[in-house]
């Protein structure tokens, strides 16, 4: 029984690997995204994703319950300057309370590059260059989280270019789950240049992960770069104690990342060097503020056979895992019962080639605002092109001038292009004045059922599943003769209303 | 079974183990590529992914079946560690900062993040948030 329970205990996870499990099903709490095929969209104010995560979770994940940070930050310098203060706040809280301690306890990617360093190979170990390469996840930082971006918002463009051109969490957890699912197979007609680009890279990333230890965190991940300013000042981490330390190096030496002292800026606060100390000296920032003073820093003989001491952090320790469990569960059994309801409230009428469009009136917005007049896009007598956009897209920001085109060309073809109902209050008439104040485009906004939480209705009635661009053509009887998920070319438009 | 004898078979192991690694890697973007650049302006669709996971899946069960068999055989034949060498590096030396300026920092960064956040949710900075979170980025998972 003795050798069993030994070899079980050789083989159990570290607490950390728990703590890291933990938190990557916590932030991917809807479940019921995964076999629904699409993702948590609940558009109040109370909606979990109004805030960002800490960690490199995609919001666009199926299960994902809060926003991505690094994705905010980047959207957020076309959205105006109350959005970058938001986003910059919740970084520099995060930074403040933990620093780089959430790439190693918190990060659901960076679980992921743990598990699969396992696989028992050799290992490239670290050395100069690989010291030398993880100042370039800096580059990233500021060329795709900072510049571009920036440069992009100045026309008034969202546009991600870390998520875009790079980010692996966005294509392990957000492409691959919702192409598994066979409710999504529209999504396959937008896979093209960017999607093989991002799975290789996904793929170098994953095997690179089993020969070096954390690939992506090392020399790639800006928002790790950004923590890392936070390690020396950050509330809860590791510190040194200086009287006792013998400078061995052994605590650098045993970590695999590339620091250069415990809790440097490449340090992850994993807390693997606090056992190979000596002389003890290194412990965690905070300790206090949970446990006694010298518990667990110092190890001392007297501690250990206090029965009452070990009494009270058994216990500490059983609320705190018993009250950790309770929260993810009503967590994923909070947003499964979500799902559940909002699927019977939404019911998609006209999504099939062929069918009648369901009709709405929705309200007209041009340059100067709202108009108060309504338009059915059912009921022109022409040709429709109904294209659902959002100006914080950036693919349907790109593909609106084809759409202008086809407008001005085209007098049997009626183009109404239907603004997300969650923000055209402010953006939308902005954005017509800006750059369509002539066109002929009829502008409008989708409309919410708010009793229900549900946004976008008609956008979802005739088949959308919260991917932007969705364009729906319509014959002069309403039926439905094309649907196109994704983005659209002028070329492509104009051979399906010459077949019409 | 000695500690060299239990070495070799570790190498030879971990050898066969990294060409599958590589050559399921290599057949997948292989696979990839040959796809995308001969399958016309939209090459992805379930069926023809599942016609090319034929060639991928053989290299891809073994490779699998390898990591695992790594793992039973470090239960069973576990190999010694290999003693971290000395860091020949240079150190660098940390830069000292004083504990008052360290609380006086946190303090001011505490402050400046919740007037940020305060300031940004009640101006509606939260809302453009949500609303990139709430619709699909494609063009962020390469889709679009």
């Amino acid at each position: 029984m003795k050798k069993f329970l030994m070899f079980f205990k050789r083989f159990l996870p570290s607490k950390r690997k728990l703590v890291q499990l933990y938190f990557a099903l916590l932030f991917n709490a809807n479940i019921k995204g995964f076999i629904n095929g699409s993702i948590y969209n609940n558009p109040s104010k109370t909606s979990t994703k109004n805030f960002c995560v800490p960690g490199l979770n995609c919001y666009s994940c199926p299960g994902a319950i809060g926003a991505c940070p690094l994705g905010s930050l980047q959207d957020s310098y076309s959205a105006g300057k109350s959005t970058i203060f938001y986003v910059f706040g919740i970084l520099l809280l995060f930074g403040l309370m933990f620093g780089r301690m959430i790439c190693s306890w918190m990060c659901p990617f960076g679980f992921v590059q743990e598990l699969t360093y396992k696989v028992k190979t050799k290992k490239v170990k670290k050395s100069r260059l690989t010291r030398f390469l993880s100042y370039t996840k800096y580059v990233f930082l500021f060329i795709f989280v900072i510049i571009i971006p920036i440069c992009y918002a100045f026309k008034d463009v969202a546009f991600p270019a870390f998520c875009k051109f790079i980010c692996p969490a966005g294509t392990l957890e957000g492409a691959m789950s919702l192409l598994a699912n066979k409710v999504n197979d529209s999504f396959f007609s937008m896979l093209g240049p960017l999607f093989t680009w991002k799975f290789l890279l996904m793929i170098s990333i994953i095997v690179g992960s089993i020969f070096v230890y954390r690939l992506f965190c090392r020399f790639i991940c800006p928002l790790g770069a950004l923590y890392g300013l936070f390690n020396r000042f950050s509330i809860f981490g590791l510190k040194i104690d200086d009287s006792k330390c013998t400078k061995c190096n052994l605590c650098v030496n045993k970590c695999k990342m590339d620091v250069y002292s415990v809790s440097d800026h490449e340090c992850i606060l994993c807390g693997e060097c606090i056992d190979v100390c000596p002389t003890k000296a290194i412990s965690w920032k905070g300790s206090k503020i949970f446990l006694a003073g010298n518990d667990i820093e110092n190890k001392s003989p007297a501690a250990d056979n206090s029965t009452k001491r070990n009494k009270i952090r058994f216990v500490t320790r059983l609320v705190t895992t018993v009250v950790m469990l309770a929260v993810l569960f009503a967590a994923i059994a909070h947003y499964w019962i979500e799902a559940d309801k909002k699927k019977d409230l939404i019911v998609e009428t006209g999504n099939s080639i062929g069918m009648k469009c369901p009709g709405y009136d929705l309200e007209i917005v041009t340059a100067n605002g709202p108009t108060g007049e309504t338009i059915n896009p059912v009921n022109t007598g022409k040709i429709t092109i109904i294209n659902f956009w959002y100006t914080m897209c950036t693919s349907c920001v790109a593909e609106l001038p084809y759409f202008d085109q086809i407008a001005e060309e085209y007098d049997n073809v009626s183009v109404i292009a239907v603004h997300s109902e969650l923000t055209w209050s402010f953006e939308e008439a902005g954005f017509i004045k800006k750059y369509y104040p002539d066109s002929k485009i009829t502008f409008v906004h989708d409309y919410a059922d708010s009793e229900n939480n549900i946004s976008d209705l008609y956008y979802k009635t005739v088949g959308g599943k919260d991917a932007y661009p969705y364009t729906v053509i319509l014959d002069e009887n309403g039926i439905i003769v094309e649907l196109i998920v994704g983005s659209t070319t002028y070329n492509e438009l104009k051979s399906i209303i010459d077949n019409i | 079974m000695s500690t060299e004898s239990r070495k070799k078979l570790h190498d030879i192991y971990n050898v066969i183990q990294i060409i599958f690694i590589i050559l399921s890697a290599v057949c997948i973007i292989i696979s990839c590529m040959h796809l995308f650049l001969t399958g016309g302006d939209k090459p992805y669709s379930r069926q023809i992914i599942s016609e090319y996971l034929k060639y991928v899946c053989i290299p891809i069960f073994i490779t699998v079946a390898l990591i695992i068999g790594g793992f039973i055989l470090n239960i069973i034949c576990p190999q010694d560690k290999a003693k971290s060498p000395a860091d020949k590096y240079q150190k660098f030396k940390e830069a000292k900062i004083s504990s008052k300026l360290i609380t006086i920092l946190r303090i001011c960064v505490f402050a400046v993040s919740i007037g940020f956040i305060t300031y940004g949710f009640f101006s509606g900075g939260a809302l453009a948030v949500l609303t990139k979170a709430i619709n699909i980025c494609t063009e962020c998972i390469g889709l679009g």
